[in-house]
């Protein structure tokens, strides 16, 4: 009877290893579906860029390119592109941030998100958790950012994976 | 003696069942990997050419930004790009594609791939098997291939996961 509940024990461990095996990866093949999408963006625009004559024309370009993509099935995947100072160049999910700079912009918890960002960048890319507005919700959510510098350019890309 | 076997058969089981699951998420994980990257670039790419003069301009832009790009843990991703006639315009691995006409091309099972990529792309997108030459491996090897039309051009882009 005591070996039964040993046997019975060590399956339901089994079959938890396999179930929390499976969650742990979406968190990491959600990470590599952001690289996906900004690293073929920051090198598609870089490369596009260098045939543009001024900097309005790059910007529209830039806007055009990234306003219709949507990822994740929540579609809560989007894109954003800043200069180094802080200065919002295009937003897919709020567009009306374009033209600002967020230099000086902290999430709820204090962070100075988008010099964060820009230091990342600058280093050559990688990940920043910090808090943002998730579509369709209420309130700031905890998010998981990735950027990439845009090659030719002052500019660095962005995308995240919302952690809640 | 014979209740414990039977427990281990079950435990053998749960694990069997607990790996196959996550196996299966890897290539459907992958497929997402690969809309990501056709996608970003289908739209990026089909943004970037209506600022551009020609044809020319437009086929070493194209040329310049798949390039560089690879993915997947064993580098095994890439782009190619072909016209509705299926005349290649780009392709990262296999530069002397590069424009070559591939209509009757076939693969070691008779499959006309390329037909039937342009084909699939022309009906908006999506996934077509077929067998091609993998990176670092001798012979050709069973691919997912998923493709999407370029906007704004006679082009589509594709990639493809390999499937052995």
């Amino acid at each position: 009877m005591k070996r039964q509940l040993i046997y019975s024990l060590i399956v339901v461990q089994v079959f938890a290893v396999g179930c929390n095996k499976c969650e742990d990866d979406s968190l990491e093949w959600n990470k590599q579906i952001a690289v996906a999408y900004v690293h073929s963006y920051a090198v598609s625009i870089g490369e596009a860029v260098t045939d543009m004559p001024d900097d309005s024309t790059r910007i529209a370009y830039i806007r055009r390119a990234i306003h219709p993509v949507w990822f994740y099935p929540d579609s809560s995947g989007y894109l954003f592109v800043y200069d180094y100072n802080g200065l919002n160049i295009a937003h897919t999910g709020q567009p009306h941030l374009e033209g600002q700079n967020l230099w000086d912009h902290q999430d709820t918890r204090g962070k100075y998100v988008v010099r964060e960002f820009s230091a990342t960048a600058l280093s050559g890319g990688g990940y920043v958790e910090y808090y943002w507005l998730k579509p369709g919700e209420t309130g700031e959510k905890q998010k998981l950012g990735y950027v990439e510098p845009v090659p030719n350019t002052n500019y660095w890309i962005g995308a995240g994976v919302y952690l809640e | 003696m014979k209740r414990l076997l039977m427990y281990s058969l079950v435990v053998v089981l749960a694990c069997t069942v607990g790996c196959t699951k996550c196996e299966d998420d890897s290539l459907e994980w992958n497929k997402q990997i690969a809309i990501a990257y056709v996608h970003s670039y289908a739209i990026s790419i089909g943004e970037a050419v209506v600022d551009m003069a020609d044809d020319s301009t437009r086929i070493h832009y194209i040329r310049r930004a798949i390039d560089p790009i690879r993915f997947y843990p064993d580098s095994s991703g890439y782009f190619y790009v072909y016209d509705y006639d299926c005349v290649n315009i780009a392709h990262a691995r296999q530069k002397n594609l590069q424009d070559q006409n591939l209509y009757d091309y076939t693969d070691t099972r008779g499959k006309y791939v390329i037909r039937e990529l342009s084909a699939m792309a022309q009906a908006g997108g999506g996934y077509v098997e077929f067998y091609w030459i993998k990176p670092g491996d001798t012979g050709e090897k069973l691919k997912l291939g998923y493709v999407e039309p370029i906007p704004n051009t006679d082009y589509f882009i594709g990639t493809g996961v390999y499937l052995e």
